[in-house]
């Protein structure tokens, strides 16, 4: 039999453990929070790491010439631990761990526990009468097996101890004594488990200490080879057996029901420990033998006492790194769920096993989990940029400023600041609105490129094609038609004439008056390679190099030799040049300029078509007046499929809010998230797709669920969406009227029903011309509503009558009056005015919770 | 500045779940001592306003039922049943400013009821309940003034040697209702393991008006802990996380088939985090299921998020315990706080943020 290795917490100072191993004892400490830098340079120092931010200092080490089988703590709060070892001999030691003066008298004391030498299987010590230690031994004849020691006898040798009537040893029980444990109640209850049954002695009975006992006929499954008692369950007992037949089952038993045990859980291999945790209700830890994992069993009970149940919680894997096995482990005394595992690599680890964790996140960003029994509220806006710039974050802080119920469009550029693609559709948007004064927003938007090019099925407008030649630099009209080559096709038609207008360009008529130029700085801004790209499209190379020539960056200014060193005739090298150099120009736009200069004679524009560089709105453009009726219909169904697929925005141009536009815009939102956005541009539209019902209920929601309700019903009312029929009727109790109806038809507005008289002199209480019978009375002033409140006095504005005035009643039990003086009612109590009405009115309103911290914001 | 509050729960055992009501201004926790608390968040400062016991047992989890429908929560527990609470005004005995009231109780599961969920708020006032004998029940309340009375809609059970340990509602308004159920083997461990799919969804058929199984989920045979759908967002397919010994993330995309037949769903996992060497615990969406959050074994809250430009990545890690550097001596060193993450170096065994 190997000798044993055991690692156990002390259970005086909570920093510090024990380890046996080959009759060494050792004390460590552990050193908190040491960085590995430390590991390094005291490497042989006894210094052993633990875990990850732990280390276990060597304290004091002790050989002894015995051979150890067991081992128990001493209970006592010392200010040293000291240990009782039993030894294959039956000898029974304390020693201590420190090279000071005995911390007690019983240290170093060796107690002679049986007569014959023998086994020594197991030791506890009483955690309450600290004296008594009882001990399991092998068996020997018909000798008994279970002893008790007082250990503040040392040289006692006789059977009987004397004033507590205490005896040290139990008759009758002569098999070998596998493991013994104290009860946690009173400290009088042993457990002793047997090979085939365990046993439960009472030691105030000296007549006949068995008080229970569990033996192999009584039960189905007995089991005792090692036992475990629950401390914080003094009833609770765990046993685990060894029989081939019953490997591995450990038992979880009541001891007021001791027939019959309450769990059986079955592991498939031999269990070398268990132990219930000190500090957690109900946690069971098993370890196996040849095993690198501790299992861990949660025994739930319920207090209806019907059922209990066991399921595996987990599987601690404690040597996940090295190969290794566990050989001992011990629950730490009072920090919750730690426990200490030693494997036969002499690997030691500090493990702390972690609750669950349960995660739930509100929809404003606040992230709140669970852990040791408190609750942590995280406002996750602020961890992260990543998290900060979420789309659920933006989309909250564009609500606020007003997104999508405005109808200035224009505004909303400030908003979608950051996002190029929003801005640049907005101001698309707004421009489009600006244009097109005479139509509707909704409907100028929702026809794009591609409705207004294919008017029919398939059919593409007819256009006129015409022969333009360049405009050049510094040239005079003589030029212009000598020679066919400098001239190129362009078409014309009052469709792309349009589609060139909403890209923002200016019309192709417009190239040669004096204003083109000043249009395209307008256009483009600081921009200057895109106005010269705009120029160069035109066939206006004069206004190309007077714009490039203004700009402010040297390198620009240069580029105007290049382009005026274009020349109508074909120039090999210039063309050469050209071709060699474009990759390496980093602008799309000046890269476009001279792919467009250099496609003569054969005019090919598919790099510029498809140059995702460039914005898609040039692009369209350019192809409006380069390319011929079947290529521009191709192009355009080409740009729309890629953008409808890949979500772009800017297709939003060429598709319109079409079927193909909705479309679309499903695809941006599922790449996106941005429902604002998505169900903002989908109002637009005016194709019926169910879709956008449901992307605006969706927003509405989220808006609602974000406390926002003034931006959803400015919503609402912007996209005159959600259409409620009045709700409220008050009919006159006498005559069965309408009040609001009979009041609407004198006064024509809104809220008119609950409007009091004007006239605050004029004590005029009926509603009703018809009966002249007065409304109810104020439950608080007693006056007759529709008679002004006098409590809180008008201030000014008259286009309302006071809110205070306005009449309101309890939903549950029907009494009300004057809003101002129910408010003031309620601020100091929350039951009804009416004598004898029990009503706790102004608790029933749930909403009250929403709003209550509202002045958070 | 960058706070986080901690708060002592002062439940009595273990908290097993923390649920925010539909505006995030209230909370409720449940845990093994039977009871639930309220939390109420007033000046800024979580309350707890009601505290009482609802079960027999371990109350598993809790869940709040949208606010058109009043103020109720839904509780499931060890002792088998699933209850359903309103909030009742007034003052209670304690001094709280409110007590919640039992308006019903769901007694038909025999074994422990694993999970409760209430059905998005537009298919009505409906809740799901899951427990261990592997059933699926879905409650109606038939009319929503009268909370005492739910019925039964449907029961199902997604295979006949499993149990049920989670379940999740799809928001969707564009598909028909789907709920996914997570699965594990309750049979002690080390009997060999079943290899049927842990993640099952179910489809309400219009026409049938039955509940169907229609998909499986067969790479997924370990013990599923949770299982969260994304908020929709009017997109047109679903997205679902489990957590169980990784951390999975599908895409369930119904395909539009012209036959009236069985619609089929497209099913991709987006991924699977396998560098998650431990356990997941939970997992829940952000408000536009953007942001996923999960717990694990390893005691820390991770976030993980993905956009169109980028896979899913872990954004931040969050310590268990709410302890880490204060930002103020973060700033000090580092002058752009945005720029990293604010939590001290992570050990070798945890994942590290990007």
């Amino acid at each position: 039999m190997n000798s044993l290795e055991a690692i156990a917490w002390s259970t005086c100072m909570n920093d510090k453990f024990i380890l046996l191993k080959n009759s060494v004892r050792s004390l460590y400490k552990i050193e908190p929070n040491v960085s590995s830098d430390s590991l390094q340079t005291s490497k042989n120092s006894g210094v052993i790491k633990i875990s990850d931010k732990g280390l276990a200092q060597l304290m004091y080490t002790c050989s002894e010439n015995e051979d150890i089988r067991c081992f128990d703590l001493c209970p006592r709060n010392l200010s040293e631990q000291i240990l009782a070892a039993g030894d294959a001999k039956g000898k029974i030691r304390i020693h201590q761990f420190s090279r000071s003066a005995d911390v007690d008298s019983i240290v170093g004391n060796v107690y002679n526990v049986v007569d014959q030498p023998r086994h020594c299987n197991c030791l506890s010590w009483n955690r309450i009468h600290t004296q008594l230690i009882a001990t399991g031994f092998d068996k020997y004849q018909k000798q008994s097996t279970v002893f008790i020691t007082d250990v503040n006898r040392p040289n006692a040798k006789q059977l009987v101890v004397d004033c507590d009537d205490i005896r040290r040893e139990f008759k009758g029980s002569n098999e070998a004594a596998l493991d013994v444990s104290w009860l946690v109640e009173g400290g009088y209850n042993l457990v002793v488990g047997y090979q085939k049954q365990f046993k439960i002695f009472d030691i105030r009975e000296p007549k006949d200490p068995t008080i229970k006992r569990i033996s192999n006929s009584d039960s189905k499954i007995t089991s005792a080879v090692g036992l475990s008692v629950d401390p914080l369950n003094q009833n609770r007992l765990a046993t685990f057996c060894s029989f081939e037949s019953q490997k591995g089952t450990i038992s979880v038993w009541d001891l007021r029901k001791i027939t019959q045990s309450l769990i059986t859980l079955t592991e498939n291999r031999n269990i070398l420990r268990i132990s219930w945790c000190p500090s957690r209700k109900g946690y069971l830890a098993a370890l196996p033998t040849h095993s690198s994992v501790i299992n861990l069993y949660d025994v739930t009970n319920s207090e209806s006492d019907e059922i209990e149940l066991a399921h595996m919680d987990r599987v601690i894997n404690v040597s996940s790194d090295q190969p290794g096995n566990v050989v001992s482990f011990s629950w730490h005394p009072t920090d919750k769920s730690r426990l200490l595992a030693l494997t036969d690599q002499n690997d030691i680890k500090d493990i702390s096993i972690s609750e669950r964790m349960s995660v739930s996140w509100s929809p404003e960003f606040s992230l709140s989990w669970t852990n040791d029994g408190r609750i942590v509220n995280c406002d996750t806006t602020f961890i992260d940029y990543q998290i900060d710039s979420d789309i659920s974050t933006t989309m909250k802080a564009r609500a606020k400023g007003g997104y999508g119920c405005k109808s200035d469009v224009s505004s909303y550029l400030e908003l979608t600041q950051g996002d190029s693609t929003l801005t640049s559709l907005w101001s698309y948007i707004s421009r489009m609105n600006k244009t097109s004064s005479e139509t509707d927003l909704k409907s100028t938007v929702m026809k794009g490129a591609h409705s207004i090019l294919i008017n029919n099925e398939n059919d593409c407008c007819r256009s006129t094609n015409i022969s333009i030649s360049w405009i050049l630099a510094n040239e005079n009209s003589l030029s212009r038609n000598k020679s066919q080559n400098s001239k190129r096709i362009l078409y014309i038609s009052k469709e792309r004439d349009r589609i060139i207008e909403m890209c923002g360009w200016s019309s192709l008529n417009e190239r040669e008056s004096a204003e083109f130029e000043n249009k395209l700085t307008d256009l483009c801004g600081s921009n200057a390679e895109r106005a010269a790209m705009i120029a160069v499209m035109n066939m206006n190379l004069n206004v190309a190099t007077s714009i490039l020539s203004k700009s402010d960056q040297e390198n620009l200014r240069l580029l105007t030799i290049a382009i005026s060193g274009f020349s109508d005739e074909s120039n090999a090298m210039w063309k050469e040049v050209c071709s060699r150099l474009s990759p390496v120009m980093n602008n799309a736009h000046i890269r476009a300029i001279f792919h467009f200069l250099n496609s003569q004679p054969c005019p090919s524009y598919d790099q510029i078509l498809h140059s995702e560089d460039l914005d898609l709105g040039d692009r369209v453009a350019f192809a409006c007046l380069h390319l011929a009726d079947r290529g521009l219909q191709n192009y355009l169904d080409t740009v729309m499929n890629h953008s409808v697929s890949e979500g772009n925005l800017h297709g939003l141009l060429v598709s319109g809010l079409s079927t193909e536009g909705l479309n679309l815009l499903e695809t941006f939102l599922e790449k996106t998230s941005d429902i604002q956005t998505t169900c903002l541009l989908s109002q637009m539209s005016t194709v019926n797709d169910k879709r956008k019902d449901i992307w605006l209920q969706e927003y509405r929601e989220l808006l609602d669920s974000w406390r926002m309700w003034h931006e959803r019903a400015d919503l609402d009312i912007y996209l005159k969406s959600a259409k409620t029929s009045p709700q409220l009727f008050i009919t006159c109790n006498f005559c069965g009227k309408s009040i609001s109806a009979a009041r609407s038809a004198n006064t024509a507005g809104c809220v008119v029903f609950a409007k009091p008289n004007t006239n605050m002199n004029r004590l005029n209480a009926c509603p009703v011309p018809t009966c002249r019978k007065p409304l109810p009375r104020c439950a608080i002033c007693l006056a007759h509503m529709g008679t002004p409140s006098r409590l809180v006095q008008t201030t000014g504005n008259t286009k309302q009558s006071n809110f205070s005035d306005w009449f309101t009643w309890c939903q549950r039990c029907r009494h009300g009056g004057h809003s101002s003086h129910l408010t003031a009612w309620f601020e100091e109590n929350s039951d009804c005015p009416v004598t004898g009405c029990s009503c706790n009115c102004s608790y029933l309103d749930p909403v009250r919770y929403v709003c209550e911290s509202e002045t958070e914001y | 500045m960058y706070t986080d509050k901690v708060i002592e729960a002062e439940h009595l055992d273990l908290i097993h779940d923390v649920a925010y009501d539909f505006h995030g201004r209230r909370m409720a926790t449940c845990s093994s001592d039977q009871t639930v608390k309220i939390w109420d968040l007033e000046d800024g400062e979580w309350k707890c306003t009601a505290s009482w016991k609802t079960h027999n047992g371990s109350v598993w989890r809790v869940a709040w039922a949208h606010p058109e429908f009043g103020q109720l929560i839904a509780t499931c527990s060890f002792d088998r049943t699933a209850a359903v609470w309103e909030e009742m005004p007034g003052e209670s005995k304690d001094g709280k400013k409110s007590h919640w009231i039992k308006r019903c109780s769901l007694v038909d599961s025999r074994t422990s009821v694993t999970d409760v969920k209430f059905a998005p708020r537009h298919l009505g006032l409906q809740l799901a309940t899951c427990s261990q004998d592997g059933y699926i029940r879905i409650y109606e309340a038939q009319d929503i003034m009268s909370l005492g009375s739910w019925t039964k809609h449907d029961d199902v059970a997604p295979s006949a040697n499993l149990s049920c340990s989670c379940l999740s509602w799809s928001s969707s308004r564009v598909h028909p209702p789907m709920i996914a159920v997570g699965c594990y083997d309750s049979n002690l461990p080390n009997q060999p393991a079943s290899k049927e799919a842990h993640v099952i969804l179910y489809e309400y058929g219009q026409g049938s008006r039955k509940w169907m199984k229609v998909e499986a989920f067969s790479t997924i045979t370990e013990t599923v802990r949770d299982v969260s759908f994304a908020p929709n967002l009017g997109r047109n397919y679903h997205t679902l996380a489990v957590a169980s010994k990784h951390l999975y993330i599908f895409s369930i995309k119904p395909i539009k088939k012209d036959s009236v037949a069985k619609a089929s769903l497209e099913v991709k996992q987006l991924v699977c985090f396998e560098e998650y060497t431990s356990k997941v615990w939970r997992v829940c969406w952000n408000v536009t299921g953007t942001i996923l959050a999960s717990s694990g074994e390893d005691g820390c809250v991770k976030l993980w998020k993905a956009n169109y430009l980028s896979p899913w990545k872990c954004i931040a890690t969050l310590k268990g315990d709410g302890m880490r550097l204060s930002s103020v001596d973060y700033m000090n060193d580092h002058g752009d706080k945005r720029s990293k993450s604010l939590y001290p170096p992570l050990s070798k065994n945890q994942v590290p943020w990007h």
